[in-house]
Formats: structure tokens, sequence, C-alpha cells
């Protein structure tokens, strides 16, 4: 191994102890190792921001922010005894992207993101500028994004969520020029006068929480959730409020305006009909459900939002667009009905939410993209599934983002991952299956980085199968389990990867047994040299009666490594590995209860 | 210059979920005084910040990749960053100004670190205090350079092969991790480690090549 290959493994996580000494001596005693280390370590940084791709559109130096007011405090920091500290710092941060933009003259400052979902784009790349964070500061300019979702924290104090494909600019912190996509503001208190122009149609906010879309047949739609806005048409005397739960369509050509009809309505509304005025109204106390008015149309839509507490049962037929469940802080559901029928090309779930099919069948990730479930910190998610289909048409990651989770129960029906299919990401998952299957055809990731309990799988009837993977504890997870109580489940996969010390696998068994799982290819117990890996934890089931006395655990055509760690639980028995017949067996099985 | 920032807001040191390397995660937004209105003034102090927010302006993305060249958790790398540049301020005074400031504020992060591993208990020792010396005066003299290098790493880019392109993209776009690609490959977790290894150097090369005939011209 070369000292760059040896620099690079340390780099990644994976150098070897003689490794590591090699790469230490070389440091101490040859100055050009360490500069390879330092060019690598900057490779690595000017990689991941071109990769980033999520850049800042150079912004024609458009006028600095033309309107400033006097700003309120909701973002101000509370800790005024270092003010002189944070100006230092903040300075820093804006003469450092002078730095990066050496011929841009200084721009001020209008808008911080502050959330951005990982899938965010900007549409066109400028390399100069810098990668898309939390925390990046927008100068006034344009920004386009071709997906995901934004939330900006103009200087104003105004709130402005972004939905992607979106094309807009940020002309000052309180006025935004909307070319295409759909804006939502909350405007605080202090700010009234915020300004949002589409099609020459400007909505003036009155103090109040409101939406902007502007569809690709150029008629912008106004719906106010809050308080009120004025719109008038650029260069016109007519000025017309739209009040709390209004919504209108606009129609630059004609400078007509129609109604949409409330917010209660239109959730009384079959969704065929907002089909045709996306994108769907927030609503926030309505729980009626949608009614079935024509139970056999298949629609379109651009955007369902479920709202905060917010319950809709559908029992249609859906086609694409994108599904978004709660707000944070509240909670939201949607239940599919035996005749209903979803297929979204982007779900987010936000607040604590509720996904229930009872039948029917929901299909996620129509396109290319990935459907990350849960992001927002503090989000729960119950998936419950009783019957019908779920299916995963493209990857799918279960609470991607730290501190969410994710309860999913699969009563019946069926779970078709057709991509690979991530429990969970960052933050915590559970899966309890009591019947039904769940059919992998690619990879079941079960793992986290964050999670501070176990990643859970336990399967006490139903099926489990192929002909995909099930890959226990990626990367530095949390403990990843699957369990297998007693002998009603059926687990036939492809493969069973144990990829770290954390995985384990566990088997409760009962007087009558307990399922093994069956492995058509390989069982891999060995990762990166290690011959052991993971845990092998077998218990008793609380009953008096007798055990069986020999029992298969795992059946495979290949095996590589060994369980690391076995752990009994009220029995006793010998772990047999028997690579003639393709097992693994616990025998002499007895009862040992607790001395 | 009549207006000066005087609102800032603290931002979350959070980077994005995504573990992207985020360049901007300890930067404040800045904003201008309402028009019309006038700073405080306080001459000295405000020369005096000025010239510190200039220094570690030009010192703050050498001190980032010192830190990462020694500690692998991006939010750790982040939040030491963050600790340096509040001790730049708390010491500015004591600044001597015949030395280079980045060599200042890469000393305050050595020590950070040292403090980090011993904090960590683990990564105790791990380099010698020469080792760091040498990968601080490394890190200090790669600054100067790094926008060409960036900018040659777009051209260099260019020049893979399909695959090695894919497997960038795979690896960086997708944020898809060794572990990953190696089972939507169908190879080892190894083999992948050893082809990105591969492709970076001669990533490295060619950036190397495109510097150095850049340089007679400068």
């Amino acid at each position: 191994m070369t000292l760059d290959d040896q620099i690079q493994a340390y780099l990644d996580g994976t150098a070897t102890e003689p490794d590591m000494q090699a790469v230490a001596a070389a440091l101490r005693d040859d100055p050009t190792a360490a500069h390879l280390l330092a060019r690598h370590t900057l490779l690595r940084e000017l990689l991941e921001d071109e990769y980033a791709g999520d850049y800042l559109l150079p912004a024609e130096p458009l006028p600095a922010a033309a309107t400033h007011r006097p700003i309120r405090s909701n973002w101000l920091p509370q800790f005024a005894g270092t003010v002189a500290l944070l100006l230092l710092i903040g300075l820093a941060g804006a003469f450092w992207r002078l730095t990066i933009l050496p011929n841009t003259p200084p721009a001020a400052t209008v808008a911080i993101v502050a959330a951005a979902s990982p899938d965010v784009r900007w549409q066109e790349l400028a390399p100069d500028l810098p990668a898309l964070a939390r925390g990046t500061s927008l100068p006034a300019g344009p920004v386009k994004i071709h997906k995901g979702s934004l939330s900006l924290l103009l200087s104003s104090g105004v709130d402005l969520t972004v939905e992607g494909p979106a094309e807009f600019d940020l002309q000052s912190d309180m006025q935004v020029l909307l070319a295409a996509g759909h804006l939502h503001a909350v405007v605080p208190e202090g700010a009234e006068g915020f300004v949002i122009e589409a099609a020459g149609l400007r909505v003036v906010d009155l103090g109040t929480e409101f939406e902007v879309t502007m569809p690709a047949d150029g008629r912008p739609l106004v719906a106010v959730s809050r308080g009120a806005v004025e719109t008038s048409f650029v260069n016109s005397a007519t000025r017309m409020r739209i009040g709390e739960a209004e919504r209108h369509r606009f129609d630059p050509t004609t400078r007509t305006s129609e109604p949409l009809g409330t917010l209660s309505d239109a959730v009384a509304m079959n969704l065929a009909t907002l089909a045709q005025s996306p994108p769907a109204p927030r609503a926030k106390t309505s729980r009626n459900p949608i009614d079935n008015a024509n139970p056999s149309t298949t629609t379109e839509f651009e955007s369902l939002v479920i709202a905060a507490d917010t319950f809709i049962s559908l029992d249609h037929s859906q086609n694409k667009g994108r599904l978004q469940l709660g707000e944070p802080g509240d909670s939201s559901g949607l239940s599919i009905l035996p005749d209903g029928s979803l297929t979204v090309e982007h779900a987010q779930v936000a607040g604590h939410s509720r996904l229930h099919l009872t039948g029917g069948m929901l299909t996620l990730g129509d396109s290319q993209e990935q459907a990350n479930l849960c992001l927002t910190p503090g989000t729960h998610l119950d998936l419950v599934i009783d019957s019908g289909y779920l299916i995963t048409e493209n990857v799918v990651r279960l609470a991607t983002g730290r501190e969410t989770t994710v309860d999913m129960q699969l009563n019946g029906g069926l779970v078709e991952a057709r991509r690979p299919f991530v429990l969970s990401e960052l933050g915590g998952g559970r899966l309890l299956q009591t019947g039904g299957q769940f059919q992998v055809a690619s990879n079941l990731f079960l793992h986290s980085l964050h999670a501070k309990q176990p990643v859970r799988y336990t399967i006490r009837a139903g099926r489990l199968t192929g002909p995909g993977s099930l890959r226990l504890a990626d990367g530095q997870s949390a403990d990843a389990v699957l369990r297998v109580e007693g002998t009603k489940p059926t687990i036939e996969l492809g493969r069973l990867i144990i990829a770290s010390d954390r995985g384990v696998l566990e088997f409760l068994i009962d007087t009558t047994g307990v399922s093994p799982i069956t492995v058509d290819q390989e069982i891999n117990l060995s990762n990166q040299g290690s011959r052991q890996q993971g845990t092998l934890r077998l218990s008793a089931a609380a009953d008096d009666g007798p055990l069986p006395i020999q029992l298969v655990l795992l059946r495979y055509r290949n095996r590589l490594g060994r369980f690391a760690h076995v752990e009994f639980d009220g029995l006793r028995g010998e772990v047999v590995y028997d690579d003639e017949a393709g097992e693994v067996r616990l025998e002499n099985i007895k009862r040992q209860l607790d001395d | 210059m009549s207006q000066v920032p005087a609102n800032r807001s603290h931002m979350p040191k959070e980077s994005g979920a995504s573990g992207k390397h985020s360049v901007v995660a300890d930067s404040f937004p800045v904003r201008p005084l309402p028009a019309g209105t006038r700073a405080m003034p306080a001459p000295d102090h405000l020369r005096l910040m000025r010239e510190c927010t200039a220094a570690w302006t030009e010192a703050q993305q050498p001190v980032r990749r010192f830190i990462r060249s020694l500690v692998r958790d991006h939010q750790h790398v982040e939040d030491l960053t963050q600790e340096v540049a509040v001790t730049v301020v708390d010491k500015f005074a004591e600044y001597d100004r015949s030395r280079s400031f980045t060599a200042w504020a890469l000393g305050i992060a050595r020590n950070k670190v040292m403090n980090y591993w011993s904090k960590q208990g683990r990564d105790r020792h791990r380099f010698d205090p020469v080792a760091l010396d040498n990968l601080m005066a490394a890190h200090e003299e790669l600054h100067r350079s790094a926008e060409d290098r960036r900018e040659a790493l777009t051209g260099c880019l260019g020049k893979l092969d399909a695959a090695d392109r894919s497997l960038l993209d795979q690896h960086y776009g997708e944020s898809m991790s060794a572990a990953t690609l190696a089972d939507f490959l169908g190879i080892t977790t190894n083999a992948i480690y050893i082809r990105l290894h591969r492709i970076r150097r001669n990533l490295l090369a060619c950036i190397e090549r495109t510097i150095s005939r850049q340089e007679p011209t400068r």
C-alpha cells in the first residue's frame, strides 16, 4: 500500500493501525507527506463543493435591498452580551463571500437559508459560488431550483418557503418576483407590506400568511390562510382584498379574477377539482373527509398539501404530484381506503403525521426523486398498512433527518420495495410486522447514524421476502436488529449482510420453535478483513412448555464469517455452523431459568 | 463607508443533513442599517474589528481544512472552526503583527484539536507536534493556490472516463457510501475504496500539472 493509499484510507476512516502508524511517521519525518495530506483534504472539499450542485446563481448584481425597514428581533441573537463578538464573526462571514466572489461588489444579505431538503439543487451551476447549506446568506438576485424545498428567512423577518421547481427573483427582503413555482410566505408583525409579484399581479401583504403559485398556464393563484392581502395588477388602480381562507385565480390577460371557494369548501371538494386548481389549500381545522363524488375518476394534481390538524381519506384515484403531510408542531393524516389509489412523485412529512393504508394503493417516488420522509427534526410518522399495496418505485429513506422517528406497522397487504428502502437514515425507526408481505427487490437497509434507540424490524407473522438483500447496521450505525418471533413468519431473502458489529439477529423461540431465515445466496458476517461480525441473540418465550431440542436458525448457500457474539436469554444451546448442509443451527437446546 | 453592519444573527452551527461539507456554516448574515441611519462611532474598536475580520476571512479556510485533516466528523470540524473563530476574536489584541495571521490562527486550531483529542480519549496523540507543524505549514501554503486548484479540478473532471465519472457522481452527487456503492455494483467495499483512491490520485496529478503549466505566466 502506497503512502497515498494510506493517507486516503486515513481520510476515509478505514486505515488499519499499521497504516495509521505509517501515516503518523511520514507526517513527522517528511514534509511532502504533510503536503499530500493537505492536498487530499483540499481535493475532497473541492469535490464536495463541485458536486453539492447547489450553487447560488451569481445574481446579476441587482440593486441591493430597495426597502430596508426597521428590523424586528425575531432572528436576532439572544446573546446581547456577545454582540461585538458576533459582529466580528458576522463580518468574517460577509467578507468571506467576497473572497469567493472576487468580481462581485459586496451584496447585502437579503435572506438566509433556514432549511433545505437534501434534494434541492440550484438549477444552473456557478462553480465560483458556495454550496447551498443551512445558514448560507443570499444577496438580492434571481434564484432557480429545480426540485426540493427551501426555506428562506428574509432579513425583513418574512419566512418564505419555496417548492421546486421554482424560479423567482429576490429583489429585496420585502419584494419577490415569482416567475414559476410555489411560494408560501409567513409575514410577521412589522413586515406588513411585503410583496410577491407574479405575471404583473402584485400581492401586497396586510399582515398574514399566504401563498402564491405561478403555474405553467400563467394564471397566478393566491390563497390566504391567515389575515389578508391586497392584490392589484401593475399599472392598474383597481385593488382587491383577499381575506382569510379565500383563494383566487387571476388571469393577467383579461385582468380578472375568479374565486375558488373558501378553504373549508375546498376540503370538501373532490380532489378532482383540486387537480384543476393546484395547489390544494392549507386547511387548518377541517376534518371533513373528501367527498367521493366521482370514484372512478383518475386525475392528476401538482400538489396535495395536508396541513395542520387535517385528516383526509382518499377513496378514488389520484396520480402524480407532491404529497406533503403536516407542518412542524402539528399533526395530520392521510388514509387510503380500499378504492383509493395515490401516486406521488415526491412525499414529505412534517409534524406528527399518520399515513394509513386500509386498502387501495400508494405508490411513492414515481420519478427519479428519492423519497426522504421525515426530514425536519421533531417529525414523527406512523406508517400503518392494514391492507392494500405500498409500492416504492425509487429510493425511500424513512426518518431521513436527525431526531425524527418512524413507526411502521405492516398488518396486512403488500409492501413492494422496488428500489433501496432505508429504515432509517439519521433518525429512529421501528417496523413491526404482524401480517402481510414485505417484498424487497433491491436492498432493505436497517441502520441509523444518529438514533438513540436500536433500529428494529420485528416480525411476528407474515412474509419478508427477496429477491433482494437485507443489510443491517451499515456505517457508524446504532444497533440494527432483526427480530424473528416464533414460527409464524416466513423469511426468504436473497442475501443477508451484517455490515458492522452493531447488527443483531434476534430469535424468540417458543414451544413450536422459531422460523429460520432462508438466504438464497449468501450470508455475510464478515467485513473488511474481520471474520466475525454482529450478534446472535437467542431468547426463550416466557411460557412453560418444552422447547424443541434442535432448530435451524439460518439456511444459506454461502456463508462468510460468523457471529462475533452469541447471547442467550432463558435458554442454552450450542450454535453450529454446518456449511455442508448450509445451515446455522442451535443444538442441545435447554430451557434455563434464572438462577 | 457610512453603512456598517449593525445587526447579525447567530446561525445554528448545524450543517445540512446531507452531511455535505458546508463552507459557510459559520458565516453570519449581516444586514445593513436602515438607509439614513448612522452607525455608532467607535473608531478604534471598529478599526480593530475590521482588521481582525479581514484577517480571519483569509485564514478560516486553511484553518477549517487543517482541522478537517485531523478530525473526521464534519460536525466536529465545524464546531472546532467556530471555536477557533471565537478565540481569534478574543485574543486578537495579543496577535503579534510581525507574524502571519494564518499561522497564528492555525496555532490556535492546533491547540483546539489537541484539546479535542484528549477529550475524545481514543485519538489521543494520534500525530505528534512535529507532524502537526508540518501539516500547518502545508495548509498555509496550499491555500494560496486553492482557487486555482478549484478551477483546475473542473477541467480535470472533464477528462475522466465515463465509469470513473459515474462513480464520483454516485459517491459525491448522490451521497452513496462506499458500502452502498459496493452493493449496487456488486463488488466489495474495498474495491470501491481502491477505485476512488485511484481516481482521486489521478485528479490530484492532473491538478498539479494544470497548476504548474499556469505558473510561468503568473
